[in-house]
């Protein structure tokens, strides 16, 4: 999965942006006579800064790109979340923008993971399923949940999720959604379903995503399957559906993050998107428009969580405690605008006023009660399943 | 004369090891950097996997290169047709390009070789994606496309194989004109002159004398633009369309998706042995034998 | 193409011009080249006879080369025309031109074989493969190298090369055959034996060859008739015993062989001989060599080192002049003594002195009058500047 911000007309988000495209497709860009994994693995640790312990008791938190507040393009600049956190807490932190892709994350920390290695980060925040999958492997320790009372500010829905059930081994960054994004200067109309995607008048200008949770899971919807207990076999029809629009060459391309800038350039008419980019998107070009479509969309969401071996448990409890506070959570909705799995947000940025507040007022930010009905998120998948879906994705997308 | 003999001697057995030791940074480096790869990504084709994210174990699964085979042959097939007709493209591109700045140039030669580099400072990835906005559907490439009669009104170039290949073509294009030159670079234009001399038009002189010697620079333009196009997978990934998938992008997905490392291996190894295989072939037919200058 | 018979006896011409128009292969009329500012060739205008040695001989950057260039149609001329069999071919692509050059690299190619390279001009020409491949193994035996005919340029020598090169031009049987420098690159026992070589492949051809040079010796030994040229001018053309006996202007006589020079003033001019007035006032009488000297204009005494002989040694001859001069050096070069003396007034001279001239007489800083015969001075129709005054050679 790619992050899901887009970027906006600041040169310091372009540039960060081509970084991101650039590191989260780079593994195998030389002539795709790939690696084998014993060299991915060497990459992990030089990636995550080479030093596997964080010394001097520091806090070392490894993020995605653009996913936190940056006064004056600065991670650590004055008034801003991390500088706060260290002068509130005393406690340290180290901050990298070292995810791109949970695949790809993955691959580099399995090989260490796997033989009991510290990979050097304390708090690394992949998204739902992934975290899932660490949890199910036994990759991740078990967060010490009397040192956050703060989370008890949380959403529920996001506190107990079917990729964590127990609730104790992850928690919520951000949340998103996924949903229809078009270009009403091609499609002529708002589109709202599913079966939009699959007219024939916008036969090769559709774009599904890369991510096969969003892509499969609101094809799956709309076909009335529910995501909470998936199997591969009760998603066959998703996946028929799917393989019979590229194989008619309805849809055009599967993508990333960059289905932005094809949708923008109408190369796209119509395409699974994200919430977040949307937002970001329409606030330059009115044509471009987003909609949960009725049979519903994915809810998605980015958690934190601990892996084994990590030097300094205490220091990152003390940093999940610090940005569940709705006033520190809200510093950093107001820049991201993301869905905050935070209660209180909505207020605190009608507090700060200005842009921030009408950040308050976005469906998208704050989806209502009756949007939020028609979410769904993913259910747990099994190993052998997880493989089957993925094998399944991979002969449609032509891999 | 005896003393002389011997100290002749000592001095060739002294330097007998010489070349060796020169060698040997070269041998380290292939060794470290070629040959040990190669060994695991060997062994990890032959390995099979106990659980989806469990380390591969080494067992003789041979399995492996046999579902490389079955599963793929398209992809591989798509690899080398682009490959190749992006490789025959960059030929025609880029020698009248070479042959121009080699002949025309004059003391602009060396500020013109640098503008068919500049390009290629920036990042590979960022060129190929800036190609989406050049042939995005209602770009000025396609609307000038498009106002030509006859040209059906669904025509695109992105998510097509000509966008693939025509990405392959430009973002390998550097890679076929410097060799060129530089073999073009060599020749001695008094060769032509003889060769006009010899009562031989231009076209015969340059098509029996400049073309025949610069082949050495046309076959390693030839491999380098065609090697690393036959395993790419951003030119699809960002150009094309799952109908125009290429093997680097099963690879890529195997990989990093699937954590199929077995098969993934196995493909990236008959992927070489394919590309060796027609790089000997391709030798033989325009080696570089016999051509020094 | 041309239809001359291998192994024909050229006539090669010895006259200094050419008799008759229908003998004349090349004709230049007042041919000039200029490259931008610079003028590279400031006149040429002469023609070269069917089967002549023609050499253009002068140091670098005289327009010899330029010239050449320009009769093969690598260049074309600025002003005048080329005449070629009679026609004009000034603008005449040189693969449109019975003429083929030997260049100075050879040029040959390095991808073809021995016999490819020289089938090459053929081969364009269409001529019909068998008698290519007879004319080719012709031409190999007469370069004398028939066994290399399948081997690369790169395996022969650089003597070997040159007769493929050779070669490679004659056997499309040109109407001139031009060598730019063609032995230059060979070391000197080759080089000579090439000269003898280049002679004899050109009598057996009977084809004019223009050969250009910067060395006197190498044009003496070879040509016909020579070009002498300097700055884009040609001084003198004429034969090599011409240009060598009776130079026309003081860069001939300095370019050719070793000349002492001494500026001199014509006094009288009686029947065959000239009399002059040197700078240290004594009287020479000097043959007028068929020219006419106004009395009181400047002109050049030359007098070889041959010709120079100690006045206690016998002169052959009538004398024509002595000078007190003072012996500078004595080096002894085998079968002459190399003696160099400076005359009152400043002037160095070189004596080449032979047994009969008893040169262990002399020592260095000893006082002796030099002389020479009547018939062994010649007066250059040309002032020269009295600091250029005294030996003058080549190198």
């Amino acid at each position: 999965m790619t992050k899901r911000r887009i970027s906006t007309p600041s040169p310091t988000s372009q540039a960060d942006l081509s970084r991101r495209k650039f590191l989260g497709t780079s593994g195998l860009a030389l002539g795709g006579l790939a690696l084998g994994p014993a060299l991915l693995a060497a990459c992990s640790s030089d990636s995550s800064g080479g030093d596997a312990s964080s010394g001097d008791n520091e806090l070392w938190f490894d993020n995605w790109t653009l996913y936190i507040d940056k006064p004056e393009g600065e991670l650590y600049g004055k008034g801003g979340t991390l500088d706060s956190f260290q002068k509130a807490s005393g406690q340290k932190i180290k901050y990298t923008e070292g995810i791109n892709d949970n695949n790809e994350y993955f691959a580099k920390i399995q090989p260490l993971l796997s033989q009991d290695k510290p990979i050097g980060p304390d708090i690394i925040a992949l998204t739902f399923w992934m975290a899932g999958r660490l949890t199910t492997l036994g990759w991740v320790e078990k967060l010490p949940l009397d040192k956050i009372p703060n989370s008890a500010n949380l959403i529920e829905s996001l506190t107990k999720p079917p990729s964590d059930p127990t609730g104790e081994y992850s928690l919520p960054w951000q949340a998103g959604m996924a949903g229809i994004a078009y270009n009403k200067s091609v499609t002529g109309r708002a589109l709202n379903s599913v079966d939009d995607l699959f007219d024939p008048a916008f036969k090769g200008k559709i774009g599904m995503l890369l991510e096969m949770r969003d892509t499969i899971g609101l094809i799956a919807m709309s076909l009335g399957i529910d995501l909470a207990t998936p199997t591969f076999e009760k998603f066959q029809p998703a996946f028929d559906k799917l393989k019979e629009g590229v194989d008619s060459g309805q849809i055009r391309q599967f993508t990333g993050n960059d289905y932005v800038d094809d949708l923008e350039q109408g190369s796209f008419a119509a395409c699974i998107g994200w919430s977040g980019d949307v937002v970001q998107l329409s606030a330059s070009n009115p044509d471009i428009g987003f909609s949960i479509p009725e049979s519903g969309g994915t809810l998605w969401f980015d958690t934190m969580q601990i892996p084994v071996g990590a030097s300094n448990v205490e220091g990152a409890a003390e940093w999940m405690n610090y940005v569940y506070d709705p006033v520190n959570a809200a510093k950093i909705t107001a820049e991201v605008q993301y869905i905050s799995p935070v209660q209180g947000v909505q207020e605190e940025l009608r507090k700060m006023g200005g842009d921030a507040a009408a950040l308050a007022d976005s469906q998208l930010i704050f989806p209502d009660a009756s949007t939020l009905a028609t979410l769904q998120s993913w259910g747990n998948l099994d190993e052998e399943e997880e493989a089957l879906f993925d094998a399944e994705f991979a002969k449609i997308t032509g891999a | 004369m005896a003393a002389d003999t011997s100290s002749d001697d000592r001095g060739l057995r002294k330097g007998k090891w010489a070349p060796y030791g020169l060698l040997s940074p070269g041998i380290l480096w292939l060794v470290l950097f070629f040959l040990v790869p190669v060994m695991i990504l060997v062994r990890t084709a032959l390995s099979s996997k106990a659980s989806r994210f469990a380390n591969p174990e080494f067992s003789w699964q041979f399995s492996n290169f046999t579902s490389a085979f079955t599963d793929y042959g398209p992809q591989f097939a798509r690899s080398f047709l682009f490959a190749g007709i992006a490789t025959v493209s960059a030929i025609l591109i880029g020698y009248p390009l070479a042959y121009w700045i080699a002949t025309q140039g004059g003391r602009w030669k060396n500020l013109l070789i640098g503008l068919v580099v500049v390009p290629f400072f920036t990042s590979y990835l960022i060129r190929t994606i800036a190609w989406t906005s050049l042939l995005k559907d209602d770009g000025v490439i396609l609307n000038v496309i498009h106002a030509i009669p006859f040209v059906p009104q669904d025509f695109r170039l992105l998510a097509t194989p000509a966008g693939v290949i025509g990405g392959l073509t430009y973002n390998f294009l550097s890679f076929m004109i410097l060799p060129i030159y530089v073999s073009l670079e060599k020749i001695d234009f008094r060769l032509t002159e003889a060769a006009a001399d010899l009562y031989g038009t231009p076209w015969q002189a340059f098509k029996k004398v400049v073309l025949p010697l610069s082949m050495p620079g046309v076959f390693a333009g030839s491999l380098l633009v065609f090697i690393p196009a036959a395993g790419d997978y951003l030119n699809n990934r960002y150009l094309g369309s799952p109908k125009t998938s290429m093997i680097g992008t099963v690879v890529q997905d195997k990989f990093l998706v699937q954590f199929d490392y077995p098969v993934a291996a196995a493909l990236s190894l008959v992927l070489m042995a394919i590309i060796t295989t027609m790089v000997l072939i391709y030798s033989k037919f325009l080696g570089t034998e016999g051509l020094a200058v | 193409m041309n239809e001359v018979l291998l192994g024909e006896e050229g006539t090669p011409g010895h006259g200094a011009a050419v008799a008759g128009t229908a003998d004349v292969v090349i004709r230049l009329e007042n041919v000039v080249k200029k490259f931008g500012e610079y003028t590279a060739v400031e006149s040429a205008d002469f023609d070269i006879a069917e089967g002549e040695f023609f050499s253009m001989l002068g140091p670098s950057g005289c327009g010899k080369t330029t010239t050449l260039r320009m009769i093969a149609g690598f260049e074309q001329p600025t002003a005048g025309r080329i005449l070629l069999d009679g026609v004009d071919v000034s603008k005449t692509p040189p693969h449109k031109r019975n003429v083929n050059t030997v260049f100075q690299n050879y040029a040959l190619f390095p991808h073809m074989s021995v016999f490819d390279n020289v089938a090459f001009g053929l081969r364009n020409a269409k001529v019909p493969e068998a008698d290519v491949t007879k004319r080719v193994t012709d031409l190999l035996e007469i370069v004398r190298l028939p066994e290399y005919a399948k081997r690369r340029p790169n395996q022969l020598s650089g003597g070997q090369q040159q007769r493929i090169a050779l070669a490679r031009a004659l056997v499309n049987l040109p109407k001139a055959l031009l060598l730019d420098e063609p032995l230059g690159a060979l070391d000197l026992k080759l080089r000579q034996a090439m000269q003898l070589e280049l002679k004899r492949i050109q009598r057996e051809v009977g084809i004019t060859f223009i050969f250009v040079t910067h060395d006197q010796e190498e044009a003496l030994t070879m040509s016909d008739r020579i070009a002498v040229m300097t700055q884009g001018r040609t001084d003198q053309i004429g034969t090599p015993t011409q240009i060598y006996h009776q130079p026309t202007t003081a860069f001939v006589a300095g370019f050719i062989g070793t000349a002492n020079l001494l500026p001199v003033t014509v006094r009288s001019h009686e029947g065959t001989t000239v009399t002059v007035d040197s700078r240290t006032g004594s009287q020479f009488r000097v043959p007028s060599g068929g020219r006419s000297h106004q009395p009181g204009s400047e002109v050049t005494l030359m007098i070889r080192p041959e010709r120079l002989v100690p006045s206690f040694a016998p002169v052959d001859g009538v004398a024509g002049g002595s000078i007190p001069t003072t012996v500078t050096s004595l080096v002894f070069q085998g079968p002459v003594v190399r003696c160099e003396v400076q005359t009152d007034v400043g002037s160095a001279l070189v004596a080449h002195l032979g047994p009969e001239d008893d040169p262990g007489r002399l020592s260095v800083g000893s006082r002796v009058d030099m002389t020479w015969a009547y018939e062994g001075a010649y007066l250059v129709p040309e002032a020269i500047d009295p600091e250029a005054a005294g030996i003058t050679q080549s190198n």
